[in-house]
C-alpha cells in the first residue's frame, strides 16, 4: 500500500467515514470539505499519524496548508519519513 | 430504558462540594452483587463518552450487576467550575463514588477507567474498599501526551481562522505564571495541568494488587495496538502484575462528534466480567 492510501485509510478511521474514502485522491479536500473534520479531528488524526508512523508533528505545522487536501498531508508525511 | 435497570440519580457530599452520582441498579439484585464505578475521560471526551457507558449500564443490569458514574468536581452536573478542579481532587471524588457504592450495599467493585479516566482509576484503587479488578478502555498512560494533545486543540482550532493559534509551549509558559488558559471552551487551571502532566501509571503500579483488564479499541482487523501501549503491558508483565490484554474492533467513540457507540467493546467487557458469552 502507498503512503497516500495509507493516509487515507486512517482518515476513514479516525473521522469515521464508514468507506466514503474509497473516492479520495490527492487532490481531495480536508479542512472546509470534510464536516468533521473539526479541531478535536485534527489532533485526532496527527496523533493516529504519529503512532502509526513513528513521527512527531511540530505545533506550527497544524495549519491550513498542510491540511488542505490529502496531498498536501501526504507530501508532509512523505517528508517525515525520508 | 431497559426494563432490568432502574435509574437513580442523587447528589452525594465529596470533599469539596455535592457530586452528581447517576446509580444504574439492577432491577434483579442479590447480596454479592457488584458494582461498576465509571472513572471517566478528560474534558470533551467525558461527554462522548456517555453513550457507551449508558449502553454498559443498561447491558451489566441484565446480568444483575450495577452501574455508578459520578461526575468530578468542576464537570458535569457536579459542583463546582471546571477551573477549580484538580488532579487530586478528582482522585479523591472516585474513593467518594466507591464509598457510595458500599452504602449501597454492594459488596465487590470493579473500577472502569476510559481514557484518562484509567489513569484516575489506578490512582484511587489503593483507597477502593473491595475492589475486585481494574478495567480500562483505551486507556491514557501518560498524562503529559494526554495535555500536549488537549493543547493541540487550541491550535488546531484557530487553523483557517486569521489568528495566531499559538505554541504548545506559550500555553505551558502561561500556566506556569500562573494563567488558567481556555482550550474548547474548558478553563483549565494551573493546578490541574501540573496534576495531570505529573499522572503516569509507572507512579501508581506499585499499589495496584488487582488484576487488570486493558481494552484497545481497533478501528479496523488492519490496525494494531499502538507500540507505546504493548510496551507498557509487558513491563507490567514483567513485574509481575495479572494482566489481561484484549483487543475490540469499533470505532473511537471518545472522539466521535455525533453519537457513538462501540458495542464490541460493551459486550466483550460484559463476557469478561461475567465469564458469559455475549452475541449481538
Amino acid at each position: 500500500m502507498s503512503l497516500q492510501s495509507d493516509i487515507i485509510q486512517i482518515i476513514n478511521d479516525v473521522l469515521m467515514l464508514d468507506g466514503q474514502t474509497t473516492e479520495f485522491d490527492s487532490d481531495t479536500g480536508l479542512l472546509g470539505s470534510i464536516p468533521e473534520f473539526d479541531s478535536i479531528a485534527v489532533v485526532s488524526l496527527v496523533t493516529a499519524l504519529e503512532e502509526e508512523f513513528g513521527c512527531a508533528f511540530d505545533d506550527d505545522e497544524l495549519n491550513a496548508d498542510v491540511f488542505a487536501t490529502i496531498g498536501s498531508l501526504t507530501k508532509v508525511v512523505e517528508q517525515k519519513l525520508d | 430504558m431497559n426494563p432490568s435497570c432502574r435509574l437513580e440519580p442523587a447528589y452525594i457530599a465529596g470533599s469539596r462540594g455535592k457530586l452528581f452520582a447517576l446509580h444504574c441498579a439492577p432491577v434483579a439484585r442479590n447480596d454479592r452483587a457488584e458494582c461498576v464505578i465509571v472513572a471517566p475521560s478528560f474534558a470533551e471526551e467525558m461527554n462522548r463518552c456517555r453513550y457507551m457507558q449508558t449502553m454498559l449500564a443498561q447491558q451489566l443490569a441484565g446480568h444483575g450487576i450495577a452501574l455508578l458514574s459520578v461526575d468530578p468536581f468542576g464537570t458535569g452536573d457536579s459542583q463546582g467550575e471546571f477551573v477549580e478542579a484538580d488532579w487530586q481532587q478528582w482522585i479523591r471524588d472516585i474513593i467518594t463514588a466507591a464509598d457510595y457504592a458500599g452504602q449501597l450495599g454492594y459488596r465487590s467493585v470493579t473500577l472502569l477507567g476510559i481514557r484518562l479516566g484509567a489513569l484516575l482509576a489506578a490512582a484511587a484503587a489503593p483507597e477502593v474498599k473491595n475492589l475486585r479488578r481494574l478495567v480500562f478502555w483505551q486507556p491514557v498512560s501518560n498524562g503529559k501526551l494526554a495535555l500536549n494533545q488537549f493543547l493541540r486543540i487550541k491550535i488546531a482550532a484557530a487553523i483557517g481562522r486569521d489568528e495566531d493559534g499559538g505554541t504548545t509551549a506559550q500555553f505551558e509558559e502561561e500556566l506556569n505564571r500562573g494563567n488558567s488558559i481556555q482550550v474548547a471552551g474548558y478553563d483549565v487551571s494551573p493546578a490541574l495541568f501540573r496534576g495531570v502532566q505529573a499522572a503516569h501509571f509507572d507512579q501508581y503500579l506499585s499499589s495496584i494488587t488487582t488484576p487488570i483488564s486493558w481494552f484497545t479499541v481497533l478501528a479496523s482487523e488492519e490496525r494494531s495496538t499502538p507500540r507505546a501501549d504493548l510496551k507498557t503491558i509487558e513491563q507490567w508483565r514483567s513485574e509481575g502484575k495479572q494482566i489481561e490484554h484484549l483487543t475490540s474492533i469499533g470505532p473511537a467513540f471518545w472522539q466521535a462528534h455525533e453519537r457513538t457507540l462501540a458495542p464490541n467493546l460493551v459486550n466483550e467487557t460484559i463476557s469478561h466480567l461475567t465469564g458469559v458469552p455475549q452475541h449481538e
